[in-house]
């Protein structure tokens, strides 16, 4: 048995092993990923210093550069990964990577194209959808408005939540663009 | 920071009255929106809240001073996209205009932290200090996006930077070092309510890291890591069994008791760990 189908026996080696067949690559994919803002990943020469300097790669199967590396290979099913939402965007990989490219911010451009995909994590839709509804993401509480009162500050902030004209521009301005209909509409049924 | 922890906010606005700095409020502003959490909904709505909330600052003609990361990330580089493309500025004020709003890029946005370091002065700060607090260990916790990507920031080095251990030292306070000490708190980019078994796993390494290292607090300058490292170690306790009790506090925090402003105004009653073990450590200085 040759060395290499020894290491095919291990069940945890096969995984590495994964065969990506050329018929896979979208080059539209990578086209529209390279149009997204994320360009430059191209240049990227699979060195592995992101994934190294990856903290959350200590404790998730995150992979930044093998992310990456779908990208540019116009793998779309990068965007259907749960891993790709386990980045904390600390751009650890993007201060350390020798070429200078914005990993995290590839990945943040990936993310988006997954919710255009129709792929929106439940979290997601529910922060969007509290900015539609208070103008911030995490809005005030019954608890909260009475400390401000003991503290002495106004028991609502100087914020969308004193100005009521204030939140509709944040709305009409969130009506204008795309993602009122793509997650505020569509991200409704999971938001509890 | 004013719906989770009006404490940081209530302290903010006093310390900086008692440097001498006037603070401004931006009427109607919004969630900054988050960098992580909401900017993958859609970038270009991003940047179009953000450029909203930065009008509001440029009709007022004040900069921008934040007391979080999160906000300084959107803020910042929103400020930044948009004084450099004007196609995308111009795109960006098409949605506002009609809403009363223009992006004009006359301001700047800043972070209290590079602020009070490099306008204010470390030298200066350290003569507003009424109260040093010696002998207090902390354990510095930048967060990411303060010194992150270094090459969209103007303040140098992310790996070993100092600019924090200045503004704390000139407190009086010491700095302890601990192991993995630039990691985030697990929280950004979203992990925190996508995954929160996932965020909570980067929380646990800094906090048991600090505590072994013999700090007395961990502190912060962004509400968000706030969040993170003070309810989550009452969710790590839930979780998995395990607790630290490690006080955290936003710089703010910090700097009002080293100028002597009493506790009861810096809103602790709102932290999750509690800080008289702390407070208990400094009652011969404040």
């Amino acid at each position: 048995m040759s060395e290499l189908e020894q290491m095919e026996e291990k069940p945890t080696q096969r995984a590495v092993f994964e065969v990506i067949r050329s018929s896979e690559f979208d080059p539209e994919f990578a086209k529209v990923v390279a149009s997204s803002g994320a360009d430059e990943i191209v240049q990227c020469f699979q060195c592995g210093t992101c994934t190294g300097s990856c903290p959350m790669g200590r404790v998730s199967a995150i992979r930044t550069r093998q992310i990456i590396r779908m990208a540019v290979l116009g793998l779309k099913k990068v965007l259907a990964t749960d891993e790709l939402w386990h980045c904390t965007t600390c751009g650890t990989c993007y201060d350390r990577c020798p070429r200078d490219l914005k990993v995290t911010e590839a990945i943040v451009v990936m993310r988006m194209l997954a919710v255009r995909e129709g792929h929106i994590p439940p979290n997601l839709a529910r922060i969007v959808g509290y900015v539609y509804q208070y103008g911030h993401a995490v809005p005030i509480n019954e608890e909260i408005r009475n400390l401000r009162k003991k503290l002495g500050l106004s028991e609502l902030p100087p914020t969308t939540h004193s100005y009521p004209q204030a939140l509709e521009s944040v709305q009409k301005a969130m009506k204008a663009t795309s993602i009122y209909e793509t997650v505020v509409e569509r991200g409704k049924p999971d938001r509890g | 920071m004013p719906n989770r922890y009006p404490g940081i906010e209530l302290a903010t606005r006093i310390v900086m009255k008692n440097l001498g700095i006037e603070l401004v409020d931006m009427e109607g502003a919004s969630c900054c929106p988050a960098p992580g959490a909401f900017g993958p909904a859609d970038l270009f709505t991003w940047r179009v809240l953000g450029a909203r909330n930065l009008s509001i600052a440029e009709k007022k003609g004040v900069d921008v001073l934040t007391v979080c990361n999160g906000c300084y990330k959107t803020l910042y580089e929103v400020n930044q996209d948009l004084k450099s493309d004007p196609e995308l500025r111009e795109r960006v004020n098409e949605v506002l205009r009609p809403l009363g709003y223009e992006y004009n890029g006359t301001i700047r946005v800043r972070h209290i932290a590079e602020y009070l370091h490099r306008d204010y002065g470390v030298e200066k700060l350290r003569g507003a200090v009424k109260k040093p607090l010696e002998g207090i260990k902390v354990a510095v916790h930048y967060g990411c996006h303060l010194m992150r990507p270094k090459l969209r920031r103007e303040l140098g080095d992310s790996e070993r930077p100092h600019l924090l251990e200045d503004i704390i030292e000139a407190t009086g306070a010491e700095c302890v070092e601990y192991k993995d000490m630039m990691i985030c708190c697990g929280a950004g980019g979203g992990v925190r309510s996508y995954d929160l078994a996932l965020s909570l796993t980067l929380t646990h390494t800094k906090i048991k890291n600090a505590t072994e290292a013999g700090a007395d607090c961990m502190v912060n300058v962004c509400p968000f890591c706030h969040l993170q490292l003070d309810r989550g170690q009452a969710e790590l306790k839930e979780q998995w069994g395990v607790y630290y009790g490690l006080p955290i506090l936003h710089y703010s925090q910090l700097l009002g008791l080293a100028m002597g402003i009493p506790p009861k105004m810096l809103g602790f009653e709102a932290h999750y760990v509690p800080v008289d073990s702390f407070l208990e450590k400094l009652k011969g200085i404040i």
